[in-house]
This record gives C-alpha cells, structure tokens and sequence, in this order.
C-alpha cells in the first residue's frame, strides 16, 4: 500500500483542491523561509546553508530580474548579493527593481522621441551572462538599453515581412517600417511596467512568486515553486472535458512563455510538431495576431481563455534556436481513443514503427491503463499483419509517468529489474517488471535524440542493458530524477499527512529521488548513449540536463541487485559501422552535418555581437536563414518502403474523413523523415545479423 | 483449497526434538537430570498438539478444523516457551534453557507465519520477483532457520549432558515414527504443490489482468503462463509414484494441461474480442457523428457487418468463458480433493 502512495506522488503532481490564490497578507518573509524549509526536507540533496550558497541563490535572482544587463549596476549587485539573508535580499531588491523599472520607463520615451539611425555601425552583444566583474555602470546601463531598444526596433522591422522573403529585401522597405517599429517597442516596453508594478497579485506578490521559483530552481533544474493560481491553472488545461488546444504553458528560466506539456490526446499532442520547452513568440486568434514575447504567462493564458476562437496559429522558437509556426484546432480530447498508432514500413521487410511523445496514463484513477496497454494493442495489431521487426520512436519524448516506462520496457522484457530508485533518506529500491513474459520477442529498434528525456530513458536505458534493443539516434537529455509537488507545509511527511495542509504558501516541485540503471550506475546528467549515432540537427544548441551548472551529478548506488540476466549481446559495433558508411555518403546526412557546423559559426557571431546596422544586420540573418531554410530540403534520398497503416485501423480511419485526413500528413511526416529511413536500414542488418 | 505448503519440516524439527530420554550414571546427578526432564515435559504437550496438527492437515477437509488445531499447537508452544523462560539456570548454566527458549521462540514464530520478526522482508521482496516468490523464500529461509536453531539446541543439550554425566539415548517414539511417515507424504506432495502453486498464481494475474482489460498484462501473462505450464508439465513428467500412487501428479497434471490450453486458445480469444470492441466504438462513434443523409451504402454496409461481427463474437465469446470456467473449477475441485484423499490415505489417522 505504501508503495502505491508512493508511486501516485511520483506519477506527477498531486490534485488538492485550491480555491485561495496567494494571500496578500502573509509575510514574503516567512514564504521564503517556509518554502526553504519544505525543500530541505524533501529535496533529494539539499545544497548546504553556507554563506556562499545564499549569494548564489541571490545572484541567481539577479540574474533571472536583469538577464538583458539594463537594470542593475556592479556595484548594488555586489552589495545586494552579499546580504546574508534572503528575506533582507528580497526587500531591497525589489525595492530597486522597482526603481529602475520606472528609470527604464522613463529613458523609454526619450530614446525612441526620434528615429534610430541604422547606418552607423555599431553592435550589442549577449555573449556573457551577467556576472559580477561584468557588471556596468549606470551610464553604461543606460547606452545599453538604448541600444537594446534600438534591436528591438530593428528586428520589430523585419517581422512584419513575410518569411519567404524576411531578409532578402531592400533596405528601403524596412526603413519605411521605423516609426511603427518604434512606436511598436516603445508601447511594448511601457506594457513592460504596468504588467510588473501593477500585476494582478500585486507587484511584491508577482517578485515573491518570481523569487521563491528561483530559489527552489537553485536546488537543480527540475524544483519548482508554484503559487496556488499557477497550480490551479495546470490542473485546468489537464482536464479532459473541455474543448481546447491541448497544451499547458509556463515560464521558462529566462522568463518566457514556454510549452509545459501536451494532453496527451489533445489538438498539439496530435499535430506532433510542438514539444515541451518551446518558446511561444506569437499567437493569432481570430486573424489577430498577438506578441507574446514581452507577456508573462497569466496574460497569454487570459487571452487564450477570453478569445473565443477554434482555430490558432502558434509560432514557437524550438529548442534549436529555429522559429516555426503550427496551426491547432481546439478539440474535446478523447480519452477512450488510444493515442498512438503504428504503421508498416513495407518494403524488403515489413518492419512496424510506433512513435510515444509521452508516458501518459489517466490520473488519480486505480487501475489506470495508460500507453502501455495501448502499446501493446499496437504491437497486436502489427503482428497480425507480420512484421519483421520493430522501431520505437522515443525522440522528443519528454517523459510522464514512470509507471507506465516501466510496464512499456516490460513488454519487451521477461521479467527482472528494470531501474533502482533511490529516494533522500531511504534504502535504494529496485524497480521492476510488473509482469512476467513478453509481448513481442523480435529485433527491437529504439530510437532517440536529445529531447528524449527523463522516463524514455528509463526504458532506452533498461532495454539497452538487457541487450534487448537497439538504441539509435543521439544522447538523450540527461534527466534521472523524479519530482514530486506538495504544497508548502513542513507538517507533511513521507508517510503522514496532515488533515489540514495549508496551501497558503503555494506548491513545490521537488526532487526527491534519483533513478540509476540496472547496471547501477547513473544517465543523470550524462544520457543515454546511443548504439548507433546519427547526427542531430542542431545539436550543438541543444538545451540538454548538462547545460544546467546546479544539475545533480552522475554518480553510483551501492546496491544488491538480483535476477538480472540480460540476454546476448547484439553485434552493436559492427551495425554501426554500416550505418555510419551509409550516413557518410547520405546526401541528407551530410547536409545535416554542414548545417550544424555553419550554424553554430553563425550563431555564436550573432550572441557575440549583433549588428544594429541595417545591412550588416540583415547579412547576418539571411545567412542564418540560408542555412536553417535547407532543413525542410531533408528528406530520404530515396524511396526504401511504402508506410501503411495496419488492417485494424484501415477500417477505422475509412469510416472517418477527419481521420483520413489526419492519417495521410501522418504517413507523409513518417515517409519524409530521414531518421527513420536510416533506422529501417539499420533495422535490416539486425535482422541479418541474427 | 490447498494453496499452501505444509510446513512440514518445521514440523518435524519441532518433535524430533522431543524424542531425547535421558539416563543418569550417578544418582546424585539427579537434579541435572530432573531439570532436563522439565524441560521434556514441556516438549511432550507440543508434540502432541503437533501430531493432532499434521493429522488433521492430512486427513480433514475442513478449514475451521485445521486452523483451531494450528491455534492449540501455537498456544502450546508459547505456553512452553513462557514456562521455561521463568526457570532458574541450572547451577549458574543458562545456556541450555535459552537455547530452548529461542528455539520455540522461533518455533512460535514460525507457526504464526510472522516472518517479519525472524528476517528482513524488504530484503526477501527485493529478492523476489512478485509477492508468490517472497512468500515461497521466506518459507525456505524459515525452514533454514529452524534446522540451524534445532541443530543449536541439539548441541547446547549435549554440552549440558556431559557435563553433568549424563547419557542421551536416542528413543523413537510411536509419535516420531508417525511424524516421519507424514514428513515423506508431505515432501512429496510439496514437489506438486510447487510445481501447482507457480501457474495457479500466474492464471491469477492472467485473470486479474483480463478483468481490468490490460492488454499489456495479459497478453505478457500469457506468455508467462504457457511457459510455467509447460515447464511444470515437463517436471511432472519425471515424477515417480508414491508407494504406487500417482494420483496427485496426474490431478495437477490436468490442470496445467488447462492452463496451457487456455493461454494458447482461449486467452487469444479474450484479446481478439476486446480489440474488436475497441475498433467497434470508434467505428460506431464516427458513424454516428454522420449525419443520416450524409452516410453511404458503403458506410451502413460496414457498420452493419460490424454489428453483426461483433454479435457473433460476444456469443462465441460468452459461451467459451462459461464453459472454461465451469471446466476450471472442476478441475481445481478435482486436484484438492485428490490431494485430500492422498494425504488420508498415507498419513496415520490417529
């Protein structure tokens, strides 16, 4: 029983009731020490209570407020940082930053009075992050956010061209846009001060609420603050009743709007082009267009929620630094619906390929079936129709529930231990294969990249040590920990609730327990390494676990470990040495890796120094564009097999237009997709090689 | 039902234990000798209560009269244990007296099925596979720990022997000659019981599985079902009789043999019928999302043969669940009462 209650905190998120938004009158001081409280008690390595490690927390903060270096001078910074307590730091620093959001404000009016003047040369640079000897001075502050205003407006003026042709233009038609650019900006950034100071829960409320994520962010990547509204807002968008676009939005560490997660079922878990951790920059409703890239997360979601509209066109900036634009109709999700599908690849073999973009099951229910079963109902649906072998396709799988990782992985597998968890203050605990025997016993492909995250490596790992697959594609994110939120009461504990929890203080995510493969040690931090590498795109500025310095290390368990008995190994090295001859001569591939190494040259120029001379700006970009424009020219260099859907679904997808049509872009993404081609070459010198 | 293995070799540690007499060279040792004849007396009222246990095991169908006869020989045991704890060491040796006390102690125990208390069963769960396997492991470590605490106390009797000169004469007693009768029936038994309780726990979860409409489990439980069954049919196939009977063995035979065929056809079946449910809702639901004027010949024609198919499939459906469960009980009803009557026919009844 303990186990199960244990197992339901670490699913995701528990469901209380919160009818109370965060409370006006309850001392910031008493939050922060409150929820300093709950993290150290259920963190799974509390950072030690040294004066060094406050600074870092406080610095963080500084970092989070003035990311753009406009606000504060070297000399506060140091002062602010020093304060040996947190409570002091919070008052004087948002005291300050309230001061210099009003001296911004006011520098505002006066730098955009008059046209920029984008022939002189001159440049901005976001190459280093803030740090203390980098720090400026007021004066240097202020040229700064001239200059910050002066790209704002540069790049308001190009936005209003179409993508086809953004950068290609003459001057002139961009220069014609400088006053309604401006005009534009200098709106932007007055909204910038009135969403701040005149914030809905208050303006020391909203920085308290800003602070409080940062410190539990300071304990590794994953712990979270949230205030009840937030929370209440998550359990919203994951409510099955409702018609809407199926996706939950947060802010990331730089304070953007970014995806949370799909419903799965849901309009952006369908489309398949969205994925946790996009950047949304726009949003249309109505044919209204909207900038969400200066609003926080309440004001993009009061929109979403006041506009009435079934259609939305969303432009998001992907974890690789690429903006692309997905239109989703808003639908009631489906539950009873399985909500992945598997297709053949038919060709010299028939090889089945199902793709999983997250471990879903139905929350708070007891015996929840979730993407295992359905898993294994593709599986059955497959094997009627023969197949050969297998692939799995767990790129940009951000993860879900453990549970069902481990009952997927057990499809595969007999029976044995798949995974050891190790919560703080507890034995280690080995996790394993809820039910004995396989569903499928042939050559098993699965394929990853760098957004494969947290419980996909769970089961790319497991299999991966059992010699029972593959693993093809790149080094997965790096995350083996799992997260559990409570709300902020010290009277909780691993085994006892209170009756009453107070909810008054908001919610944590917090890391609790790090996972470890059978073998022992750990893809925390690290990945999962892939059998067989394919190169990724972009995979250079890819935001993986090892980008984060507070991410918990890779370390060891010191376990006994019993009936593990892998099979035999599979003849991994000599399958990638095909694969690789192939990918070296792969028109596609090559691009690939041209594309990465031109990018990244590229991009770090930009970082380094980014022109505010209209010609030298527009040089830059079009070259970016260049390169980023042949990513839609990737496609197999020629045709291997026909992708077809099995028998069973044939007959459900003709009986439904909507399906049909859905069905077809399916088919066409699955048939362009360069990854998957090589993989089903792969595949078939595994199936030689038996 | 007999789903569980009679611990008989705790059983019989328990009396062999009773069965040394002891004879003194010197009269003036006497008390030594009075002091370990307390002690039989006390191992005598157990040994009585443990025949009157393992007869009933072995000759009664019921239940209630099992479990009252476990309870007399739990009481008996902690009644001993309690009065030999009270007594004095024997001139300033207590050794022999604790070695008494820990080995009822675990006697006590052991009959309580506390296994909690004699080891670490987060460790014995962390070893086993499912729950089936950390019940049949700490069986066998409890059953370890017995023989190792009986071998203790033979030797802390012994040691208190000699060194008060007295000589220990083994005497087989008419209850041990019975308990060692029981011991062989009951072995043998437990090789079938075993080799029964692995597929009927593994039906149980293929049933469990089946109830919840988990797919993934069932199907993977079907393939662990067939493995175990085939696996104990191969085993019991090597099983000699017993004193000429092999009734036992064919009993659990025929039950395997129903296991392997239910996860080879029947279970198929089961997951063929709760696809086609599946794709029949889906169908149904785009076909009633059309509206009446909009739906072809081709649609109605495919609903319709849908409707029909599915028909057909819940009958054929339903009439193989009734049949398999009534042959299911039978045959499991077969299997105890073949045990019962093989046990009654081995074991002395009185």
């Amino acid at each position: 029983m303990i186990r199960a209650i244990k197992t339901m905190f670490i699913l995701f998120f528990l469901f209380v009731q919160v009818n109370n938004s965060f409370s006006q009158d309850l001392n910031s001081c008493n939050h922060i020490n409150m929820t300093a409280a709950m993290l150290d008690k259920f963190h799974f390595s509390p950072p030690a209570k040294t004066s060094d490690n406050t600074q870092k927390i406080h610095f963080s903060f500084y970092e989070y407020l003035d990311n753009d270096q406009i606000c504060f001078t070297l000399d506060e910074v140091k002062k602010l940082c020093a304060e040996s307590s947190s409570c002091d730091f919070f008052t004087k620093v948002t005291e300050l930053y309230k001061k210099r959001i009003l001296h911004n404000d006011s520098l505002v009016d006066v730098y955009t009075a008059k046209a920029f003047d984008f022939s002189v040369a001159e440049s901005i640079s976001f190459e280093e992050k803030p740090t203390f000897s980098k720090a400026l001075n007021q004066k240097e502050l202020d040229e700064r956010f001239r200059k910050l205003l002066k790209l704002a407006t540069l790049s308001q003026m190009f936005k209003s061209v179409d993508d086809s042709v953004r950068y290609k233009l003459d001057n002139k038609v961009y220069l014609a846009k400088e006053a309604e650019s401006r005009a534009e900006v200098k709106k932007n950034f007055h909204e910038f001060k009135e969403r701040m100071l005149n914030h809905p829960s208050g303006y020391e409320q909203y920085m308290l609420s800003l602070f409080l994520n940062v410190l539990a962010e300071s304990y590794d990547p994953h712990s979270s603050h949230f205030t009840p509204g937030q929370k209440e807002r998550f359990e919203k968008a994951l409510s099955k009743e409702s018609y809407s676009f199926g996706f939950g939005l947060d802010e990331n560490s730089e304070g953007e709007v970014s995806i949370a997660y799909l419903t799965p079922g849901g309009a952006a878990w369908k489309n398949g082009q969205i994925h946790k951790g996009d950047v949304l920059l726009k949003m249309t409703l109505n044919k209204k267009e909207y900038d969400v890239s200066k609003k926080t997360v309440n004001q993009v979601s009061d929109i979403l929620n006041s506009v009435n509209a079934n259609s939305i066109t969303l432009t998001f900036r992907k974890s690789t630094g690429l903006e692309e634009s997905v239109t989703l109709e808003k639908q009631k999700i489906e539950v009873e619906e399985n909500l992945i599908t598997g297709v053949i690849l038919n060709g010299t073999k028939r090889i089945g390929y199902i793709s999983l973009p997250g471990f879903y099951t139905e929350f708070g229910q007891q015996n929840a079936l979730g993407c295992a079963n359905d898993m294994a109902k593709e599986i059955l649906k497959l094997q009627k129709d023969g197949i050969d072998g297998l692939i799995l396709d767990l790129r940009f799988n951000g993860g879900g529930a453990v549970e069902e990782a481990l009952e997927l992985a057990g499809i595969f597998i007999n029976e044995g231990p798949l995974m050891i968890e190790k919560t703080s203050g507890q034995k280690p605990k080995t996790l394993i294969d809820k039910n004995r025997g396989t569903i499928y016993n042939g050559p098993l492909i699965v394929m990853v990249n760098g957004s494969s995250a947290s419980a996909s490596e769970i089961v790319a790992a497991a299999l991966q040590d059992y010699n029972r697959a593959l693993i093809v594609g790149s080094t997965t994110y790096g995350k083996a920990t799992a997260q559990i939120v409570l709300p902020v009461d010290t009277n909780i504990s691993f085994t006892t609730a209170p009756r009453v929890v107070n909810k008054d203080y908001g919610f944590v995510k917090v890391t609790i327990s790090k996972v470890y493969r059978v073998k022992k040690n750990s893809h925390q931090n690290t990945g999962v390494k892939p059998d067989v590498v394919l190169p990724e795109v972009l995979e250079s500025s890819q935001d993986k676990e090892a980008s984060y310095s507070n991410a918990l290390p890779s370390d060891n368990v010191v376990k006994e470990i019993y009936n593990f008995t892998p099979l035999a190994p599979l003849p991994a090295t000599s399958i990638a040495g095909k694969s690789t001859a192939r990918v070296a001569v792969n028109k596609a591939f090559v691009n690939v890796v041209k594309l990465n190494q031109s990018y990244k040259v590229l991009s770090d120029q930009f970082q380094k120094s980014i022109p505010l001379n209209i010609t030298e700006y527009k040089a830059l970009k079009q070259k970016m564009d260049a390169v980023t424009d042949q990513l839609d020219t990737l496609v197999p260099p020629a045709i291997t097999y026909q992708v077809e859907n099995t028998t069973y679904d044939k007959t459900i997808i003709q009986a439904d237009e909507h399906k049909k049509t859905v069905n077809e872009k399916t088919l066409k993404n699955i048939s362009d997709d360069i990854y998957i081609d090589e993989t089903y070459k792969i595949m078939q010198d595994l199936i030689e090689n038996k | 039902m007999k789903t569980m293995k009679v611990q008989l070799k705790v059983l019989a540690l328990l009396t062999a234990m009773i069965f040394t007499t002891a004879h003194s060279a010197f009269a003036q040792k006497q008390t030594a000798l009075q002091y370990l004849e307390l002690i039989g007396k006390e191992y005598d009222k157990i040994s009585k209560d443990n025949w009157k246990y393992t007869r009933t095991v072995a000759h009664s169908k019921s239940a209630r009269k099992v479990e009252s006869s476990r309870k007399t020989l739990v009481t008996t045991t902690m009644d001993a244990k309690n009065r030999v704890s009270k007594m004095a060491a024997f001139e300033g040796d207590a050794s022999y007296r604790d070695a008494v006390v820990k080995f009822l102690q675990l006697s006590y125990d052991v009959l309580q099925h506390d296994y909690a208390k004699i080891m670490d069963m987060e460790e014995v769960a962390e070893q086993s596979y499912d729950g089936m396997e950390a019940y049949l492991l700490a069986q066998k470590i409890a059953g370890d720990k017995m023989e190792a605490a009986s071998d203790e106390l033979s030797e802390a009797q012994k040691k208190f022997a000699g060194a008060h000169n007295i000589t220990l004469v083994e005497n087989t007693s008419d209850v041990q000659k019975k308990m060692a009768i029981a011991s062989q029936v009951f072995d043998y038994y437990n090789v079938v019981y075993l080799i029964f309780f692995k597929s009927f726990k593994q039906e149980a979860y293929l049933i469990d599985a089946l109830n919840k409409k988990d797919v993934a489990a069932l199907e993977q439980n079907k393939s662990a079902l067939m493995e175990t069954a085939k696996e104990g049919l191969a085993k019991l196939d090597t099983m000699k009789a017993f004193k000429g009977d092999r009734t036992v063995v064919l009993a659990c035979q025929n039950v395997l043999k129903f296991y392997l065929q239910e996860a080879q056809l029947d279970v198929p079946l089961m997951i063929d019928m709760i696809m086609k449910a599946d794709q029949f809702e889906k169908v149904k639901k785009s076909f009633d999302a059309k509206a009446q004027k909009d739906r072809t010949k081709e649609d109605v024609d495919q609903y319709n043969k849908m409707v029909a198919d599915m028909n057909a499939a819940s009958n054929k459906y339903n009439v193989m669940n009734d049949k398999e469960n009534t042959k299911r009980n039978t045959l499991i009803d077969t299997y105890n009462a073949k045990v019962l009557a093989f046990t009654s026919k081995f074991v002395p009844e009185d």
